[in-house]
């Protein structure tokens, strides 16, 4: 255990830099956090606005949407066979704000969980208004879908996503999936964790292994007695040990800043979970990066730098996946930090995605697969350099 | 000391850096208890054949044995009586001369009890029980040098393999690491030794193989070595004047085999004899010849590359 227990001894030597770290981290993280738009908060703006609605489904589901909608909104739902022109100039003279259409097949599609156009709509203009009551058909769509996901009859779904957003307290300190605010504030600090373990492992574990690895040590260690393969298997869970306690510290943080009763809900330990499967990911990434013999340390903040901050600014870290371009989150998709941020927004309730299981475990999955690649990387360059 | 047992033996070694061949044909053998000498230029092959003699290289052609046992990456058996010290400096910036020798002698030695002492007589033996918790870069070179030494022998090896041990390090450091390898030697460890430094080699090894281009152009005790060339003594003289006649005359003296003259100093190659310098003074002396300093040098292992390659050890 020679070699494990020298990392340790080496990583004390190191503790100092990455206690600074880890609190420069942790002080910028929860400032973003408590400066963070309380977007769930905006959404529940009561305003009222004059609708137009044109029912093609004629459905109970279509029925139970108008009559939500009736309660918050003046609605107009007797018009039939009007030509574009009339909506046009009904619009542009403002007496309607919005024209909601409930589409052919808005019950089955809601049934079938394929929610995708159920509903259109048009708008001369968009205002906090419009935008407020898109939102707001577009959640209780999401509602009636994660009842029926959780078993629920359609009428039981239907009632229920109606009772939903009428009770006032229910609607200021929980969203949808149960989170209570200092839960959604835990959300925010999950939200940046990547950035955090990420440039934490690179910074901090990096010049470890990199000690292990400069080339003369490795020739000493290699014409030892001891076993190659006892070396890479000390220095493996080494490296899991380490990483798994920087992770613990974060969660406790996490835990103490946002306090237990927020910490330990079903789906903030979902969120947990989640950033456990990317801490896997940051492990395989750092024992990449170290296998290269990066002798200064610029080059391992300039890694740090690149794969943090890219990853944060392109996979919706920094800036929510909802304001980033389709082509920007088309190159995200490629990377597992946008999965785990989908997980993360979907268990939030940033996203107007519906918690869902499915989802979740792909999200998971996907980003078990990414760790996997770069630890087959990782075992092929290191292989490739015992033979050199 | 020498006893007729092989510890080391390498027979036709070929290891190729592509179309480079760097060990060609190589052969040798070290007997146990010898300090045995690997001299040749840079790049003559001295660290291939270290490297692939501790199976961190694979080579191309050959067999390799240590301790009458093939050698083969996982011979963790062999690797336990083998120390190593590099020529480069490998340790850990991050532990003290304490802890750096502990883990390097913890890879051999797995008993706690045992590993302190060893750790211990290793500090004594380099001298080094004055900076135990000094960090490496708080070291100066020489001690350096011999905390990387330490490193390498504190699991009390039988075979010792030292790289070039002594590249930049002062003359007192040097002196020191050259003795304390002499006493490893007594102490019952077999020692091989790669310099380009021919003047350590001669002054430790009882052995000598002189390579050039992967090959072992020479092999034998230092004195076996100088008898392989003509040279046997060289004189050089201060001489302000010299007529043509009398350099033509000491060119005929006897066993003078090479005489050249730049117009104020002499200097007489003998390929054998023993008192050539004085023939030589008795000759000034006869024809009233006036001369200032003059000196004798006996053949060094330069003069032995030199006659066998047509270079400089250095060049």
């Amino acid at each position: 255990m020679q070699v494990f227990k020298t990392f340790f001894k080496i990583a004390k030597r190191h503790i100092t830099s990455a206690i600074i770290y880890g609190i420069i981290f942790v002080t910028i993280c929860v400032a973003m956090t408590k400066s963070a738009p309380k977007e769930n908060e905006a959404n529940f703006t009561a305003s009222s606005i004059r609708i137009c609605v044109f029912d093609n489904d004629n459905t109970v589901s279509s029925k139970a949407l108008i009559k939500y909608l009736g309660k918050y909104h003046e609605l107009t739902t007797d018009l039939k066979d009007v030509d574009d022109s009339f909506l046009q100039d009904s619009l542009y003279y403002t007496k309607f704000q919005y024209i909601l259409t409930i589409n052919k097949g808005y019950e089955d599609g809601i049934l079938n969980s394929d929610a995708k156009n159920v509903v259109s709509h048009s708008t001369l203009i968009n205002n906090m208004s419009t935008v407020y009551a898109s939102q707001q058909i577009d959640r209780y769509i999401s509602a009636v879908r994660m009842y029926l996901a959780g078993g629920f009859s359609l009428e039981e779904a239907l009632d229920k996503s109606e009772i939903l957003y009428d009770s006032k307290d229910y609607i200021t300190a929980e969203d949808f999936n149960g989170n209570t605010k200092d839960s959604n504030d835990a959300f925010y600090f999950f939200q940046y964790f990547p950035y955090i373990i990420m440039s934490i492992l690179i910074m901090c574990m990096s010049p470890i292994l990199i000690s292990y690895n400069t080339l003369d040590v490795k020739r000493r260690i290699g014409c030892s007695a001891l076993k190659s393969t006892s070396f890479s298997m000390q220095l493996f869970f080494a490296s899991i040990i380490y990483s798994i306690g920087a992770w613990l510290v974060f969660m406790t943080a996490c835990m103490i800043i946002f306090t237990p009763a927020a910490f330990f809900t079903k789906t903030c330990l979902l969120a947990v979970a989640n950033s456990f499967v990317f801490l896997l990911f940051s492990l395989t990434v750092t024992l990449l990066i170290s296998n290269y013999n990066l002798k200064e340390e610029s080059s391992l903040s300039m890694i740090s730098n690149i794969l943090g901050l890219g990853m944060a600014f392109l996979c919706g870290i920094f800036v929510p996946q909802w304001y980033l371009g389709e082509k920007v989150l088309s190159i995200a998709r490629f990377l597992p930090a946008y999965w785990y941020i989908k997980n993360n927004n979907m268990l939030a309730g940033f996203s107007s995605e519906a918690m869902s299981y499915n989802t979740y475990f792909t999200c998971i999955g996907i980003q078990l697969m990414f760790s996997a690649a770069i630890l087959v990387i990782f075992l092929v360059t290191s292989r490739r350099q015992k033979s050199e | 000391m020498n006893t007729e047992k092989n510890i080391v033996k390498i027979e036709n070694l070929v290891k190729r850096y592509k179309e480079l061949v760097a060990l060609d044909h190589f052969n040798l053998e070290i007997k146990e208890g010898e300090i045995f000498g690997l001299l040749g230029p840079n790049g003559s092959g001295k660290t291939t054949t270290i490297n692939c003699l501790l199976s961190l290289l694979t080579y191309d052609k050959g067999n390799i044995e240590i301790f009458g046992k093939e050698m083969r990456p996982d011979s963790y058996d062999l690797k336990k009586q083998i120390g190593v010290v590099m020529q480069n400096v490998a340790v850990f910036d991050e532990l003290t001369v304490y802890e750096n020798i502990d883990y390097f002698c913890g890879l051999y030695i797995s008993d706690k009890k045992l590993r302190a002492k060893y750790v211990e007589e290793a500090i004594e033996f380099v001298g080094l029980d004055d900076f135990r918790k000094f960090y490496p870069k708080k070291l100066s070179g020489g001690l350096l040098r011999r905390l990387n030494i330490a490193c390498g022998i504190a699991h009390k090896p039988k075979l010792i393999i030292l790289d070039e041990p002594t590249v930049a390090v002062d003359p007192q450091s040097r002196n020191n690491i050259l003795e304390g390898i002499v006493k490893l030697n007594k102490e019952g460890a077999t020692v091989i030794y790669t310099s380009h430094y021919m003047e350590e080699v001669e002054q430790i090894c009882t052995r000598i193989a002189i390579m050039d281009h992967g090959k072992n152009i020479a092999l034998g005790t230092k004195d076996e070595l100088k008898q392989m060339i003509k040279k046997s003594e060289s004189i050089h003289i201060e001489v302000p004047m010299l007529s043509e006649k009398d350099l033509e005359n000491i060119k005929h003296l006897p066993n003078a085999y090479q005489v050249s003259y730049d117009g104020n100093n002499l200097e007489i190659l003998f390929s054998s004899g023993n008192q050539n310098i004085i023939i030589v003074l008795e000759y000034f002396k006869q024809n009233n010849i006036s001369f200032g300093q003059v000196y004798s040098e006996l053949p060094t292992l330069n003069d032995v590359f030199l006659e066998i390659t047509g270079k400089e050890l250095r060049d």
